[in-house]
Parts: structure tokens; C-alpha cells; sequence
């Protein structure tokens, strides 16, 4: 456990550059992935009942 | 973890390093010790600023303006003043030559280094984004080209052939080729320092230019083919002032980035100078140069084909280049393909020809925040080295004793400077990619739906940028 944290210091601030990127990328997957379902659901011929379920 | 407690959880590993930030980094990691916060949360801070500012755009931004921004002339600019632009020009040209030939060949004692790295790479830019296409005027290529023709012109009258016409598919590809040849020759060439190397290769890079022109005609061929001339003019479009024919007109700051030629290699020119000047960045961090690092890995295994030690250095470097600038190009693609998911009958090679002046800021943005310093402190150098540009003693302007003053800014001051750099230019793409989106979809909702991922692109490159600069200053 501790070899590895000892050496956080060197790497983990690189990451922490990233997390705004993964929050938005992630966020808009998550978006764009519920569009998509809302548009399936709207195309779907008989209405919502035969729009795909998670 | 579901994804509604992802931000939870970057919340929470932020406040965790805000709370016990000097343990965290206990080994290895240093930043400007004056900084009230730690390097990284600025990129949170910048990707917020960029969240609001695309918000904000979305709601109170609903007809593209930019691009039906009006031109009005304040100047009417002589034919002498052309010719004396021109005249110093090529005269700045040979000064730097000679000095590079005859000069002491010791880098910080000759006029050659400085004036091409700092001077004309970075000042002449940054001098485009305030006053307009200023290069075009002192070009020494095209100034020598356009007297050149003017000579010809009189003495073989109408049997004067007429150009080449110039390949379309060629479009820019040229001048990207020139930006990224220079940005080797600046990053990678191990005779760089020497000043009569680089003065050769100016002497190459003008004879390529003339001969160029005498070809494809001298408009023609700079519109393309002149790296610097490309490069340099596409920073103009963000200016309010523009040089067109023999008027100076104002406008809006961003508006001329509308009118960016849509030509093969365009986005290519653009693109290479951010991923260049990326490369740039990365190459002074710790993994490029750290022991074990990137170019030590590299740099043995091309050494294994037995080319040398230094051609295998060079090859290093050369391959990363390359690797940046193709990542810079797939990052732009991305945002691209996220456009394209948004419908409206338009390609993808389409889109990107059509976005790519929202590219323009991020390049200026880059060259700001990368060289700020180096402008500020080695542009200093100059006052010195124009009263002995030779580096042999003389004191021509009597200014041959002055000194670099390293005070003039604190290293806290540079970081916010790079900071706001990096923002504004991030900002000012986002509103040229909106003002854009209105343009081609009309609908404010799809527009701004468009851009989606572009938002995603730009927090990217911004985080990038901050990160670099927080490696490369480490």
C-alpha cells in the first residue's frame, strides 16, 4: 500500500487537469445517450411502451 | 459508481487535496510558491468559465453576428508607405542574414537567434492580433518578389509569360509544411543555436519563396505556400484592423476570423501551429525529458538502427512532433464528428473546413501563454543586440550595455498571464464556433446542441494547455 502512494505526489496532478474534461465528456455521453433513447422512443411506431428499456 | 455520483466524487477528491495539498504532493511535485491555490485548480476554474461562457452564448446569443460584421475605412494608405514597409523589410532580412554569417557564433551574442525565435515568431504575431496582416507589408520575400515583377513587367512589357496556374488541391499544404518545418528546426534541430545555420536556412527558405513566385505569381504563391505569411495572417483575422488593397478598415475583433478561406490544408496550417506549439510545451516536461523518459526511450531505440546518437535524438523529437500534432488533429476531428452527429447534410471534411477559424484564438491563445516570457525577457536582448548585432563590440545605437531585466513580472504574474491567455482564446472560439452553428443551422437549440462537443474540445485543449505549462515549469 504504501510504496505506491508514497509516489502519488509525481503523477496525480496530471490527472486532477483531466477530471474537468471526464466530467463534461462523461456528461455529455450520458446526454447525448438519453437523447437518443427519447428519439427512439418518439420514432417508435404504437407510442412509448415499445421504445427500448434499460 | 452510477454516473450521478461521479461529480460527488471529484468533488470530493478535490476538497481532499485542497485540504492536505502540501502532503499530496510531497514528492517531486513544486508550483509557483505565491499562487493562492494549487496549478490545477485553475484548469477546474478555466472549464467552468468556458461552461458559463458557452451558457451564456446559448441564451443571449441568437443571430450569428461575426459573420455579417461590417468593414468601415479609416485610411487611405499610400503607395510610399508599401514601398518603405517593403524596404525594411528586406533590409531586417539582410541585417539578420549577415549578422547570422559574419556574426559571433555564440547564440545570446548574435542578433540572428534572437530576432528569428523571438522577434519574428512571436512578435510579429502577437503584433498581428493587435494591428492587422502587418507581415504582408515587410514581407522581404514578397516585397523582393513584387519589385521583381514590377522590373519585369517594364522591361518585357506584354511578352511577359503568364503564371502557373496554381494546383487547387495544394490549396495551403505548403504553408503548414512551412510552419511545421520551422517549428522543427526550432524544436528539434540540434544546430538551432548556431547562427549560421539558421542565417542558410533563411536564405533557403527566401530562395524557395522567389522561386515560388516566379511560377505561380507572388499573391498567389504567398496566399499558399508562405508559412509565415499563412500563419501570420490567419492571427490577423482576429485583429480590428485590416490592411485590404491600400485601406486600412476597422471591425469587430474576431469578425475577420469569419472570412478564413475554406482551401484544402487550411485547418491542416491552423492545426499544426497549436500542435507545434503543444509539442513545444510537452518536450520541456518531465515525460519527454525525464530519465527513463520519452526521448531517452526513443531516442535508444532509434539509435538501435544505427543512425547516431544525434540523428537519433533528432528522429526522437522528430517523431513526437509528429505524434502532437496528429493528436491536436484528432482532438479538432473529434469535435468535428460531434458536429456531424447533429445532422444538416454536411460532411465531416466539410465542417472541419468550416470551423477551422475557430482554431485561430486557440493558436494565438497557445503562442501567448507558451512564449509570454520568452518575449518579455529575451526580447529585451534586442536593445542590445541591434548596437552589436555582430556580437564583436560595437555600440552603434550606444545601447550595447543595456540588460535583461528579470523583474519586470514575477513568476505568479507570468502564470496568470498564461491563465487568461488560455481563456480569452478558449472563449473567443467558442463564440466564433456559435456564431458559426447559427449561421449553418439557423435553429439557436441545434446550434447550440452542435456544439456540444466542441465545448468538450475546448475545455480539452485549455486543460492541456495549463497542464503543459504547469509540467514544462516544474
Amino acid at each position: 500500500m504504501t510504496p505506491p502512494l508514497a509516489h502519488i505526489g509525481h503523477w496525480y496532478h496530471a490527472l486532477l487537469y483531466m477530471v474537468p474534461v471526464v466530467v463534461l465528456g462523461v456528461g455529455l455521453w450520458w446526454s447525448g445517450r438519453r437523447d437518443a433513447r427519447a428519439r427512439a422512443e418518439a420514432a417508435a411506431p404504437g407510442g412509448d411502451e415499445r421504445a427500448p428499456q434499460d | 459508481m452510477s454516473l450521478r455520483r461521479l461529480p460527488a466524487a471529484a468533488l470530493g477528491v478535490a476538497a481532499l487535496c485542497l485540504i492536505a495539498p502540501a502532503g499530496a504532493s510531497a514528492h517531486g511535485i513544486s508550483q509557483r510558491a505565491d499562487l493562492p491555490i494549487p496549478e490545477w485548480l485553475f484548469a477546474w476554474g478555466a472549464a467552468l468559465v468556458l461552461l458559463a461562457s458557452f451558457v451564456a452564448l446559448s441564451v443571449l446569443w441568437r443571430r450569428p453576428v461575426l459573420e455579417h460584421a461590417r468593414e468601415r475605412v479609416i485610411l487611405r494608405v499610400p503607395l510610399v508607405l508599401e514601398v518603405l514597409a517593403g524596404v525594411i523589410g528586406i533590409a531586417a532580412f539582410a541585417a539578420v542574414v549577415y549578422a547570422g554569417l559574419a556574426g559571433n557564433q555564440t547564440t545570446t551574442a548574435n542578433l540572428a537567434p534572437t530576432a528569428i525565435f523571438v522577434l519574428f515568431w512571436v512578435g510579429v504575431p502577437c503584433a498581428s492580433v493587435l494591428l492587422g496582416d502587418v507581415f504582408a507589408g515587410f514581407s522581404p520575400w514578397r516585397a523582393t518578389g513584387r519589385f521583381a515583377g514590377w522590373v519585369a513587367t517594364r522591361v518585357a512589357g506584354a511578352d511577359l509569360p503568364t503564371p502557373l496556374t496554381y494546383p487547387e488541391r495544394l490549396g495551403r499544404w505548403p504553408a503548414a509544411l512551412g510552419v511545421l518545418s520551422f517549428a522543427w528546426i526550432e524544436l528539434v534541430y540540434t544546430g538551432r543555436t548556431d547562427p549560421s545555420h539558421l542565417a542558410v536556412l533563411a536564405l533557403v527558405y527566401a530562395g524557395v519563396m522567389l522561386a515560388g513566385m516566379s511560377f505561380y505569381g507572388v499573391e498567389t504563391w504567398t496566399r499558399n505556400a508562405d508559412g509565415f505569411g499563412v500563419a501570420f495572417g490567419l492571427l490577423a483575422l482576429l485583429a480590428p484592423l485590416d490592411w485590404s488593397g491600400r485601406e486600412l478598415r476597422l471591425r469587430p475583433p474576431l469578425a475577420g476570423a469569419t472570412a478564413m478561406p475554406q482551401v484544402a490544408g487550411a485547418v491542416a496550417v491552423v492545426v499544426t501551429m497549436i500542435g507545434t506549439t503543444t509539442f513545444d510545451g510537452f518536450s520541456q516536461g518531465s515525460i519527454w525529458t525525464g530519465t527513463n523518459g520519452l526521448l531517452q526511450r526513443l531516442t535508444d531505440a532509434l539509435d538501435g538502427f544505427g543512425l547516431g546518437r544525434e540523428a537519433a535524438i533528432q528522429g526522437a523529437g522528430t517523431v513526437g512532433l509528429l505524434a502532437v500534432v496528429l493528436i491536436v488533429a484528432g482532438l479538432y476531428r473529434l469535435g468535428v464528428a460531434g458536429m456531424h452527429s447533429v445532422g444538416g447534410g454536411l460532411s465531416s471534411d466539410d465542417l472541419a473546413r468550416r470551423f477551422a477559424h475557430t482554431l485561430i484564438p486557440i493558436a494565438f491563445a497557445y503562442l501567448v501563454a507558451h512564449y509570454f516570457s520568452l518575449l518579455l525577457f529575451q526580447g529585451q536582448a534586442i536593445v542590445y543586440l541591434i548596437s552589436d548585432p555582430l556580437g564583436q563590440g560595437s555600440d552603434i545605437f550606444g545601447t550595447s550595455s543595456s540588460t535583461i531585466d528579470y523583474s519586470l513580472i514575477a513568476g505568479s504574474g507570468i502564470w496568470y498571464v498564461q491563465v487568461a491567455a488560455l481563456v480569452t482564446g478558449h472563449v473567443g472560439a467558442l463564440i466564433l464556433a456559435h456564431d458559426r452553428a447559427l449561421t449553418l443551422w439557423g435553429d439557436s437549440r441545434i446550434a447550440t446542441r452542435s456544439q456540444y462537443w466542441m465545448l468538450l474540445v475546448m475545455v480539452t485543449f485549455t486543460s492541456l494547455g495549463l497542464w503543459l505549462l504547469s509540467a514544462a515549469s516544474q
